[in-house]
C-alpha cells in the first residue's frame, strides 16, 4: 500500500462520518481523472459531468460500499466511475457513432477541452506505470483491451468488428489482462 | 479442476472484469461466480486481481478538471450525514430479548443482542418511524423464479431519497457470496450495494430514492467484488 493510498483510507474515514472536507479532498484527488475517464468514454462534457457528480454523490451517501478489506479507494471509485460511464452510453444509444474517436489512445487535440490538469504525485505514478504497462502489449493484445474497456464493447462484437474468431479475442483479452497484472504488480 | 479448466475460467473472468461478455458466456460466468469461485482462492484471487486492473486503466485516459459548477452542484445535495445515522448501514440482530412489531402490515420477532442493542434499536426504529409516515407502504418481494413471498419487505416513503429493505430470518446465502441490490429503471440498472444477515432481523437502509426505480433487485454477488452486472437474482419487487 503506497502512502497516497494510505491517505484515501483515511480521508475514506472521515467522510464515512460526515466529514466534508475530507469529500472535497478526495473529489480533489480524484475528480480530474473520473472525469477524464468519463469524458473519454461518453465524448460529451454534459453526460461526463453526471458520471463524476452521482459516483461522488453514491460515495457520500453509501461510503460503506468501500471495504479496505477488499483493495484500494482508488480501484473502488476508478471502477464506480467506469460503470456509471459505460451504463450513461448504454442508455445514450446515439453516443455510439463517436466510439471510433474514442478508441484513439491519443489525446482529442479538436475538442474545447477542459483545462488539462496536472496530477498528485501518487496518480501520476501509478499513471505512468499504467501507460507503459499498455505500451508493453502487443497492438493486438492493446486493441482489444481498448474496445472493451473504452468503447464497452462485448466480445461477440469486438470479433465481428475485426473480422477474427471470438476464441481469439477471448484469448488476446485473457493475454493482455494478465500481462498488465503482473507488469502493475513488479510496479507496486 | 484441472489447470486446462482454469484458464478457460480465467479467460471468463478477463471479460467479466471488463464487462465485455455477452449471451451463453455471461451465463457461464454467472454460473461460475455463484458455484465455483467462492470454494477456489485461485480464481478468486485472478478475478480481485483482474478487477484491480481494469480500474486501473481509468489512468490511461488523460486527466481532465471538471467545470468549476460541479462541485458546488455536489454540495448542495450533500446530505448532513448526522441527519440520518449512517445511510446504508444494515443491522442484522442476533437472538437474545424477543420483540414483536408490527412494520407496515410485516409482522415479524426480533432478537437483539444485549451489547449493541442500542444501535440496531436506533437504525430499526428509523425504519418503523418511516414505515408510519403519511403514505408509507410497505411490501414484501418475491421469490425471483417463484412467486413465493420472501423473507424481506421493502418499506418506501413518498418524497423520500431512501427506503429500507427489512427481513426476518433472511437465509445466509451460499459461502463466499453476499446478497447484492440492484436498482433498475427499465433502462438502466445501478448498483446500490451488498449485504449479509444474521439469524434475527435485518435492516437495510438503501440510499436511494425508491420512486425513480421500477424493480429491485436482490442477487447474489462475489464477496469482495464490486459486481459489474447482476448476478443470479433470489429476490425482487416491482415499483
Amino acid at each position: 500500500m503506497t502512502e497516497g493510498d494510505r491517505e484515501d483510507l483515511e480521508l475514506h474515514r472521515r467522510l464515512s462520518s460526515g466529514d466534508r472536507s475530507a469529500f472535497d479532498e478526495l473529489y480533489r484527488r480524484y475528480s480530474p481523472t473520473a472525469y477524464g475517464i468519463a469524458y473519454r468514454l461518453t465524448v460529451q462534457r454534459l453526460l461526463a459531468q453526471d458520471v463524476v457528480h452521482d459516483a461522488f454523490l453514491a460515495l457520500w451517501r453509501a461510503p460503506e460500499a468501500f471495504d479496505a478489506a477488499r483493495g484500494t479507494f482508488r480501484t473502488f471509485f476508478l471502477a464506480l466511475v467506469h460503470h456509471r460511464a459505460v451504463d450513461t452510453i448504454r442508455r445514450e444509444e446515439r453516443l455510439r457513432a463517436r466510439s471510433d474517436r474514442a478508441a484513439n489512445l491519443e489525446p482529442v487535440e479538436d475538442e474545447d477541452l477542459s483545462e488539462r490538469v496536472v496530477d498528485e504525485d501518487f496518480v501520476a505514478g501509478r499513471r505512468r506505470e499504467v501507460r507503459e504497462a499498455l505500451a508493453d502489449l502487443s497492438a493486438e493484445q492493446r486493441q482489444v483491451l481498448e474496445m472493451a474497456y473504452f468503447r464497452s464493447m462485448t466480445q461477440v462484437r469486438i470479433a465481428e468488428e475485426l473480422g477474427i474468431p471470438l476464441g481469439t479475442v477471448k484469448t488476446r483479452t485473457f493475454a493482455a489482462l494478465r500481462k498488465l497484472r503482473r507488469a502493475l504488480e513488479t510496479e507496486d | 479442476m484441472d489447470p486446462q479448466e482454469h484458464d478457460r475460467v480465467e479467460e471468463l473472468l478477463a471479460g467479466y472484469a471488463l464487462r465485455s461478455l455477452g449471451g451463453d458466456d455471461a451465463a457461464e460466468a454467472d454460473r461460475l461466480l455463484s458455484e465455483h469461485v467462492p470454494v477456489c482462492g485461485r480464481c478468486r484471487a485472478t478475478l480481485l486481481a483482474f478487477s484491480e486492473t481494469v480500474a486501473d486503466l481509468a489512468l490511461a485516459a488523460d486527466p481532465m478538471a471538471p467545470p468549476e459548477t460541479l462541485l458546488p452542484r455536489l454540495h448542495r445535495e450533500l446530505e448532513p450525514r448526522s441527519a440520518r445515522s449512517g445511510p446504508g448501514r444494515w443491522v442484522a440482530a442476533a437472538s437474545g430479548v424477543a420483540v414483536v412489531l408490527i412494520v407496515g402490515g410485516l409482522a415479524v420477532s426480533l432478537g437483539f443482542r444485549a451489547d449493541d442493542l442500542q444501535e440496531r434499536n436506533d437504525l430499526f426504529e428509523q425504519a418503523l418511524a418511516f414505515s408510519q409516515r403519511p403514505g408509507a407502504d410497505s411490501a414484501p418481494l418475491v421469490a425471483a423464479e417463484a412467486s413465493d413471498p420472501a423473507p424481506v419487505s421493502q418499506i418506501t416513503a413518498p418524497d423520500e431519497d431512501h427506503f429500507f429493505l427489512v427481513g426476518g430470518n433472511v437465509p445466509p446465502p451460499p459461502a463466499g457470496l453476499v446478497y447484492g441490490i440492484w436498482l433498475s429503471d427499465g433502462v438502466d440498472t445501478v448498483y446500490a450495494g451488498s449485504f449479509l444477515p444474521r439469524p434475527g432481523m435485518t435492516v437495510v437502509d438503501v440510499p436511494f430514492d425508491r420512486s425513480r426505480f421500477d424493480r429491485v433487485l436482490i442477487t447474489l454477488e462475489a464477496e469482495g467484488v464490486v459486481p459489474t452486472s447482476p448476478g443470479n437474482e433470489v429476490w425482487e419487487a416491482a415499483a
